[in-house]
């Protein structure tokens, strides 16, 4: 049984009006752009400018909003309030389980949208 | 229709890509503010903007803001797609220039719905401006043909004015001619004087003739006889002469006679210059009626082009304020009266 936390398909199919071909494309987008997003993520958090890391993070968040307000959304969605509010202390924390969920969350569209 | 996507996220640009090209849109896709900018700054620029608002280089505000303070009067009409989500968010967006305000993760359905607007109000505007460059057009033309018009009034009030001083001038170059015929007259009416005296000259010559023809029965001879002869050849002479001025003098009471009737015609003739000043002042009166009447047509003209103008302000477009330019008129001032 799919973890609705990772990755509720009902969501996106929804928003994009029971699409899933398009819903495919853009999960295969998300795939493929998904590397430079974290390096863009990781980079910002090395320099530790909030600046920097609240504009990746609104970003990765806005990318995964495609998809539904899973659990990535939500790692996503806090480095960028934090970060938005000058807060960087957390923020290598953050992106450690950032990853992990959007590792999850990946694994979960190549199984439930791009195999079906 | 064609519509702008500025977006950096691969995946709305893939999703706003393919939804525009199945609802029959053609996509134009800008990843950064400034690349949109080089494509909404042009005057044949998408009429349709989907914005987002943060990304790199211009974010969406400025963008907004920078299409609403164009120097055109094409209407770009702006969706804002964003994650921002708070009300004041919202707020500024619409504040800066955005028609619709749509949060991410896109509800495609509500999107579809707010191009579909926007599709509606762009044709409505287009139709509008086409409508209001129509009526600008006919108007300045219409204003161009009175100006012509207004031209031609003036050219004929000219006219009559001329014809009017030449007939004026003939009226007094005929009384210039009756005054020397006057002259003329009364110098014949001396020389008729002169030929009465001849006439009674001529008289006394032959009561003269007669006495001399009698006094020469008195004298015997030859010489009586030459004499007599001499006498009634005189008076023979007297009475041609007396015949002669009778018919001259004749001849000078028909000339004055003319001369009454010459006269008499004057009097119709300045009856005839009354007349054409007559019909002359109530032409003149015409013209300057048609000329009011011009001049507030124009005026109208004038009138309904600026309101055409003022329309095209209140309705945002960006026009250029050109007014019909203004001509006094005239056939009032150029026209003289009698």
């Amino acid at each position: 049984v799919a973890d609705k936390d990772v990755f509720n398909i009902e969501e996106p199919l929804k928003a994009l009006d029971n699409n899933m071909d398009l819903l495919k494309d853009i999960a295969q987008t998300f795939i493929d752009d998904c590397p430079h997003k974290l390096e863009t993520m990781r980079d910002a958090v090395a320099s530790g400018d909030a600046e920097r890391i609240h504009r990746a993070a609104h970003s990765f968040k806005g990318s995964i909003s495609n998809f539904g307000r899973n659990a990535a959304f939500h790692a996503a969605n806090k480095m960028n309030l934090d970060a938005r509010e000058g807060k960087t202390d957390t923020a290598a924390a953050d992106l450690q389980e950032l990853e992990h969920e959007v590792e999850q969350f990946i694994a979960a569209l190549r199984d439930q949208v791009l195999a079906a | 229709v064609r519509v702008l996507i500025a977006d950096d996220e691969p995946e709305a640009i893939t999703l706003l890509q393919k939804s525009l090209q199945e609802w029959g849109f053609e996509a134009v896709t800008c990843r950064s503010g400034d690349e949109a900018w080089e494509v909404l700054k042009e005057h044949d620029c998408p009429p349709i903007a989907i914005l987002d608002w943060m990304m790199p280089g211009k974010d969406g505000l400025e963008l907004a803001r920078l299409v609403r303070q164009k120097e055109s009067d094409d209407y770009v009409y702006i969706i804002f797609l964003t994650s921002k989500d708070r009300s004041e968010d919202v707020i500024s967006a619409l504040e800066a220039g955005a028609n619709s305000y749509v949060k991410k993760p896109v509800n495609l359905r509500e999107l579809h719905s707010y191009i579909n607007t926007g599709v509606m109000l762009i044709h409505y505007i287009q139709g509008r401006k086409q409508f209001s460059d129509n009526l600008k057009e006919k108007i300045t033309k219409l204003y161009e043909a009175m100006k012509i018009m207004k031209g031609s009034i003036t050219d004929l009030a000219s006219a009559t004015t001329i014809i009017n001083q030449k007939i004026k001038d003939l009226s007094g170059s005929y009384d210039h001619f009756l005054d020397m015929l006057n002259t003329f007259i009364e110098i014949i009416s001396e020389v008729s004087t002169k030929l009465a005296e001849m006439k009674t000259l001529s008289g006394q010559i032959n009561i003269i003739s007669i006495n001399a023809g009698i006094e020469s029965t008195r004298i015997k001879g030859s010489s009586g006889k030459g004499f007599a002869a001499v006498a009634n050849e005189i008076r023979q002479l007297a009475l041609v002469l007396k015949d002669y001025t009778k018919g001259i003098v004749s001849e000078l009471n028909k000339l004055e006679d003319s001369r009454t009737e010459i006269f008499g015609s004057k009097d119709v003739i300045h009856e005839d210059v009354r007349k054409t000043e007559e019909l002359f002042n109530v032409q003149r009166a015409e013209f300057d009626k048609l000329d009011a009447k011009m001049k507030n047509l124009s005026e109208e003209l004038r009138v309904l082009h600026q309101l055409s103008l003022d329309e095209d302000v209140k309705f945002g477009m960006k026009v250029e304020k050109k007014e019909l330019e203004v001509e006094e008129s005239s056939s009032s001032d150029e026209i003289e009266l009698f």
